[in-house]
């Protein structure tokens, strides 16, 4: 080889390199990643929010009116769903909720114990003259993640302190319907002292009474919403016997600080480990960087709950919405670089399970969400952020009819009722525009019931029936395909 | 009709005989065979279905009409009246000294005069039907925009499916049109709130002859742009533009489902025009934008490549403003965005001629 084909073959090296950097960096201009955050409590409708979703956006390209608010948007050519990116982590279980959906008779899917993740790929032809010129395909990956809803009440413990978070669960404990579940467990802490030596036997039995009372609030008939630490109903990966998922709220004694090895000091160093190494990695791991956020909500199971348990979900998202970073993101993160901070700049408040109440009520469904989330999303429209309050079931269940009955003239929903082999029609009663004074709160006022999933042919080829479902995905993502 | 508010929650058996379907609603695979029939249901009736309110929508009183043009419309006709009383004078003297100068060419001129007469008459009569017809056409769309206007702040339900249904019949018998209707019926359903139906009509339906509009725009500031830039004189250039204008008015106008005639054209083109001179100061910025670029940059290159450039440019906003006077509902904010193409693509026609071989 001489020196001139040295040269020839070096220079065409080097050239392929180049040539593949640069290929590498126009697939990395036109690639895109949105990090959605489907935020609800337990039962809010998260996973069948996400199965509806992943399902009718695949359908979208070839059945464009599954979702007519984007029916528009012809520029999107196909959409795959595929693994996570992260490998840590539980793939999101979409085809078996699928097939649970479309089973015969169907079913709703299981709630979801476990962290799990989901990416879309939405390939579409980029509007812009220059992104056209680069390439002539683009990729948005909109990364979803589906955890527990009682997980995302721990995030309020970031910024609590064991002694604060005593104080407030105690607190709570008194109140009606949850005094009398609590009976057990705040007999237990009357029969032990705080500033006394740490047992583990006293620790074990108050942990279980504590934990039995959690379960005991999860009853959906209570509407109950604040039930800490949410592990210990759901622990995911951690094991239920390990110390970190044991400890309980107790009352600080009376006195000087109580000293190394005291039953208090024992809780607060298990509620420490609890704080930092569950809470904080969930959050850090797999709370931060996102761009877009749907917070669900199911307001008819607290309004039928009543004032109480109203009040406390009222609080409870109010205080969890606080965990979120909300803003503009930094010019590094609008660039798609990877050292830029992410923030949410749009936020939808949906009215979950809109389909369980007449279309007469769904404004008012939309208006008492609004008055329930007041200070949370006057706080959030301070950071500039645009949001928008909609009522919406991502899995249409039952159809409106009109009654014309006993001289009344009412629209009702018909579906068949969970547990029940055929359809009933259900007036729900008038669904208030705002929280109702405690005064007029009357029991029997609203009438809500569980229904099943239409039947469907397996795999539902047609797509899902939904109420705005298009309104939600047009909202959160629409604008980044133009 | 409102949903009565003391009455108490219940839950029935699903009674077939009780209930009946909303607009909007096609019959759910599930309940063929098991639930009944589906109703039609007129447009009125469908009206009575809603809960919001009890009373029709209410629809904004028409514009009184202007003191100015009832003046000017007189003048015109009384003008009229003397030309044709002059000329018919003129006429039926001449005819009268030919027949007492010869009598065949007096028959021959006689009977040619009343050959004019007769044939004008029934010109000007089938134009005044014409007339009285397209405003009715006009006046509907105008009626149906303020309709659409207050729909879309309306959270009631049905009113919007009976405002699209009288719009869809505008525009059912057209075969294009075919596949929109389908697809806006295919995206309807009774859960949708008036303005979602009003929105959603705009987007399936009317976004379809948009684009024919924008198309019939297209063409007509390409012409205008070549006449502008080829025509020596100005008088010339102004007239052929003013008739290429009219001529892409009356295609906008057949696309939204109006058929005018002549006369219709300049009321149409003083509407527009009237939307025009109100339309606001963005407006005015536009204007002065453009006109300090063809003064600017391209006014450096040639006079006439700005002026085929402003010609373009002002064609296309006279089209845009008479798709906005001549579609049912107005344009929503993401539509109107949609205007910018049309504007770019005036800039880029214009760049396509001056790039052509003589241009």
């Amino acid at each position: 080889m001489n020196a001139t084909d040295f040269l020839n073959g070096a220079i065409r090296r080097g050239s392929d390199r180049v040539g593949e950097a640069v290929d590498n960096a126009l697939d990395w201009a036109n690639e895109r990643t949105v990090r959605l955050a489907v935020t609800g409590l337990s039962r809010a409708g998260k996973t069948v929010f996400t199965t509806a979703l992943v399902h009718n956006l695949i359908r979208f390209p070839k059945r464009r009116q599954i979702l007519p608010a984007i029916a528009n948007l012809d520029n999107i050519i196909s959409v795959i769903e595929r693994p996570q990116p992260n490998p840590e982590l539980a793939t999101f279980p979409y085809s078996a909720n699928l097939d649970a959906l479309t089973s015969d008779p169907p079913r709703w899917p299981p709630s979801t114990n476990q962290l799990s993740e989901l990416r879309i790929e939405l390939h579409y032809r980029p509007r812009s003259w220059l992104r056209r010129r680069i390439n002539r395909r683009a990729v948005l990956n909109i990364d979803i993640v589906d955890y527990p809803g009682e997980w995302l009440l721990d995030l309020p413990l970031l910024n609590m302190t064991y002694e604060t978070w005593s104080a407030h669960t105690l607190k709570l404990a008194q109140r009606q319907p949850r005094r009398s579940l609590a009976d057990q467990w705040l007999a237990a802490l009357t029969t032990v002292n705080p500033g006394g030596r740490a047992e583990q036997t006293e620790i074990r039995m108050l942990s279980k009474t504590y934990r039995k009372y959690l379960k005991a609030c999860t009853e959906p008939s209570l509407g109950l919403t604040i039930i800490q630490p949410g592990r210990f109903l759901s622990p995911g990966h951690w094991d239920l016997d390990a110390p970190a998922l044991n400890f309980c709220p107790m009352e600080r004694p009376l006195g000087a600080a109580p000293g190394n090895g005291t039953l208090y000091v024992a809780m607060a160093e298990r509620y420490e480990v609890y704080r930092t190494r569950v809470v904080r990695e969930f959050y850090e791991k797999h709370f931060k960087d996102f761009n877009r956020q749907i917070i669900l909500v199911d307001l008819l199971r607290s309004l039928k709950a009543g004032p109480d348990a109203f009040e406390e979900a009222s609080e409870a998202m109010s205080t969890i919405l606080k965990s979120f970073e909300h803003g503009t993101s930094s010019l590094l993160a609008r660039l798609g670089l990877p050292w830029g901070r992410h923030k949410i700049d749009r936020v939808i408040f949906a009215a979950s399970k809109a389909d369980h109440v007449s279309r007469s009520q769904q404004g008012n469904l939309e208006s008492l969400l609004q008055d329930m989330l007041d200070r949370a999303s006057r706080e959030i429209g301070a950071t500039a952020v645009d949001t928008k309050v909609l009522a919406l079931s991502a899995l249409r269940c039952t159809a409106d009819w009109i009654d014309q009955s006993d001289g009344n003239r009412l629209t009702v929903v018909v579906g068949v009722p969970v547990g029940g082999d055929h359809e009933r029609s259900l007036w729900t009663g008038e669904v208030p525009d705002r929280m109702p004074p405690r005064g007029e709160w009357q029991e029997n006022d609203y009438r809500f019931i569980d229904f099943l999933p239409k039947k469907l042919p397996p795999g539902a080829p047609q797509g899902f029936e939904h109420i705005r479902l298009d309104e939600a995905v047009k909202y959160l993502v629409g604008d980044l395909f133009s | 009709m409102r949903d009565k508010p003391r009455v108490a929650p219940y839950e029935a058996d699903a009674d077939q005989s009780r209930l009946s379907y909303l607009p909007g609603d096609a019959p759910p695979p599930d309940h063929v065979g098991k639930g009944p029939p589906p109703m039609e249901r007129s447009v009125a009736e469908a009206n009575l279905l809603d809960e919001e309110t009890e009373s029709p929508v209410p629809v904004a009183p028409s514009r009184a009409p202007s003191k100015f043009w009832a003046t000017g419309t007189t003048f015109l006709v009384f003008f009229a009246l003397f030309t044709i009383g002059f000329l018919a004078y003129a006429s039926v003297r001449t005819v009268l000294d030919a027949l007492a100068w010869w009598a065949p060419t007096g028959i021959l001129l006689g009977l040619l005069l009343v050959g004019v007469v007769v044939t004008g008459f029934v010109a000007i009569a089938r134009e005044l039907l014409g007339i009285w017809r397209q405003k009715r056409s006009l006046g509907a769309i105008e009626s149906a925009r303020r309709e659409a206007d207050l729909l879309m702040d309306s959270r009631g339900h049905d009113r919007g499916f009976a405002f699209a249904a009288r719009v869809i019949q505008l525009y059912e018998a057209r075969a294009d049109m075919a596949e929109p209707i389908r697809a806006f019926r295919q995206a309807a359903n009774s859960s949708l709130r008036d303005h979602e139906v009003v929105a959603r009509l705009s987007s399936h339906v009317l976004r379809h002859l948009d684009e024919q509009a924008h198309t019939a725009i297209g063409r007509a500031l390409r012409d205008t742009a070549f006449i502008s830039l080829a025509s020596p004189n100005g008088l010339v250039d102004s007239l052929i533009t003013l008739w290429r204008e009219l001529k892409m008015l009356r295609e906008i106008a057949s696309i939204y489902g109006l058929t005018p005639g002549f006369v219709q054209q300049w009321a149409l083109l003083r509407r527009v025009v009237s939307i025009a001179a109100t339309s606001g100061m963005a407006n005015q910025a536009g204007n002065m934008a453009v006109q300090s670029f063809s003064g600017g940059i391209v006014g450096h290159l040639s006079a006439n490549m700005a002026d085929s450039l402003y010609t373009a440019l002002r064609t296309a906003r006279l089209g845009m403003y008479a798709m906005e006077t001549c579609r049912p509902v107005t344009f929503l904010p993401e539509e109107r965005r949609g205007m910018w193409a049309l504007l770019s693509k005036a800039a880029r026609s214009v760049a396509t001629l001056l790039a052509a071989p003589g241009g």
